[in-house]
């Protein structure tokens, strides 16, 4: 087969054959479709079934974990995901809920974490604590205007903000 | 905008293929039929769009790699590490130092390879480097599956002689008067394969919503009851949720509808590959979905959104844009 005039040509030149093009094609595109055969739900990166949306959920209902910071009245405010150490919120919630699973401990030691994240935060300057809490809600009935947990707070851990 | 590669002049029938003794027969015919798929996986093409796909998508990698830079490097911070793909050989998350080289490494890589310095080297190196930050960002419980098909046409790029033309090293080959890059195979096999990649990643996804909840994904309330609980987790977190989706997930009827041409769209993902105007058509129903997504679940996906993921189904070396660079680079 000529080579084709290109400035990349040399003394081997692989784009110049049929076999490189095809080579590439065939490994890129068969690992790209392979979790297709993979095992249901296979995720990694980058060849992925891309399950996210692939699940669905039966209901609306679902535990979700956030971490809040208690001011002086008791009052709880919700904290960004960037206390947990990440700009991205799913990030933030994986790291959270590893934490939660794990047990005591390690959500007493992220919630240390998140507290001395906080401690020089002029927004939460008047805040005393942070917990981590676990709620059960129905998302549908929340978005309806029913925003009341369907059962209360469960607290995962508490801790003070030294300051 | 408005062609793709297979209006192109096809491939001289230069594969290596023996023809049958008598024209005749099972495998005459074989030879036949591998030789019409070659010259559609490899049709000719003007080195200059697939220069285009190399500083879109290069450009692109560049500036979402500068924009997640302070992710990149805060992610020993998060705990949990569970390495996939190829950080899998690591046992540990790397060190601080090891974290900020690598980051900048892929910067001054990705601006080699979208300005095309050095591309043999440059090419290939960052198409590794992009899937290895990736990969380590990816390796903490959360797989951002934005990221995906960008570092599938890294690779492919990589892997292509996509700098012949608009590049640093043409500008030295010029200077040393080697000869001006002309139509070929060479520059048509990548531009379909980032083709093939972009619609493969739809079709898999839609394989896997009918693995996992079969033909009830579209016809239940499964990605209504999704979408409330992702506006939620995200709302309840503090971070930005969608108001849209909120209220919209009040309005079962909508689901089924939406639910079934989004399963459509990525079934049929492949029809994109059979010319240039169903690939328009395709392309900007795969946007509309993405912004769908957006405006639903305040998932912005920049890879689609911004074009790149269907850039290669189109003539992209007529952007205005880029004929302008390609003309002040000299």
């Amino acid at each position: 087969m000529p080579t084709p005039p290109g400035m990349s040509s040399g003394p081997f030149d692989p784009h110049a054959s049929a076999v490189w093009p095809w080579l590439v094609g065939l490994v890129l595109v068969g690992l790209s479709l392979s979790p297709m055969l993979r095992p249901l739900g296979y995720d990694s990166f980058p060849f992925s079934s891309f399950p996210m949306f692939a699940h669905g959920r039966k209901d609306a209902v679902t535990n979700v974990h956030r971490a809040v910071a208690v001011g002086p009245d008791g009052a709880k405010v919700s904290l960004p995901p960037r206390a947990l150490g990440s700009d991205e919120v799913l990030q933030a919630d994986v790291t959270l809920r590893h934490a939660i699973r794990r047990g005591k401990k390690a959500s007493a030691a992220l919630c240390r974490t998140v507290a001395r994240r906080i401690a020089g935060d002029p927004a939460h300057a008047d805040a005393v604590a942070v917990e981590l809490l676990t709620e059960r809600h129905d998302a549908l009935a929340y978005f309806a205007g029913d925003t009341t947990p369907l059962a209360p707070p469960k607290r995962q851990a508490r801790c003070k903000i030294a300051r | 905008m408005k062609d793709t590669p297979s209006d192109a002049t096809h491939a001289p029938k230069d594969m290596p293929l023996k023809p049958g003794p008598n024209g005749q027969g099972c495998s005459d015919m074989l030879s036949r039929a591998a030789r019409a798929v070659d010259r559609w996986y490899r049709p000719v093409a003007a080195p200059e769009r697939l220069a285009a796909l190399r500083i879109l998508v290069g450009g692109f990698a560049v500036a979402y790699l500068a924009l997640r830079l302070p992710n990149l490097l805060g992610l020993h911070g998060l705990g949990g590490f569970r390495p996939v793909g190829v950080v899998s050989v690591l046992a540990a998350p790397l060190t601080t130092a090891a974290v900020i080289v690598q980051a900048v490494l892929a910067l001054l890589l990705g601006l080699a390879f979208a300005f095309g310095l050095a591309f043999r080297v440059s090419g290939p190196a960052f198409a590794f480097v992009l899937l290895w930050v990736l990969s380590y960002r990816n390796a903490w419980g959360m797989i951002f599956h934005t990221e995906n098909l960008l570092v599938l046409h890294t690779l492919a790029l990589g892997c292509s002689p996509a700098a012949d033309v608009w590049s640093l090293d043409a500008r030295r080959a010029r200077r040393r008067g080697a000869p001006e890059p002309v139509p070929s195979t060479r520059y048509g096999w990548p531009v379909r394969l980032l083709g093939l990649l972009t619609v493969g990643t739809y079709f898999v996804a839609g394989v896997a919503k009918l693995r996992l909840s079969g033909l009830g994904w579209a016809t239940s309330d499964l990605l209504r009851n999704y979408i409330a609980y992702d506006n939620l987790r995200k709302h309840l977190l503090g971070d930005w949720y969608s108001p849209f989706g909120a209220w919209l997930v009040g309005h079962a009827w909508l689901f089924p509808p939406l639910a079934t041409a989004s399963l459509l769209l990525e079934l049929l993902a492949p029809i994109a590959l059979l010319g240039p105007r169903i690939a328009r058509v395709w392309s900007l129903l795969a946007w509309g979905f993405h912004f769908g997504v957006w405006a639903i679940m305040a998932i912005f996906f920049p890879y689609p959104l911004l074009g790149l993921a269907f850039a290669p189904l189109f003539a992209v070396e007529r952007l205005p844009l880029l004929r302008r660079l390609a003309r002040s680079a000299g």
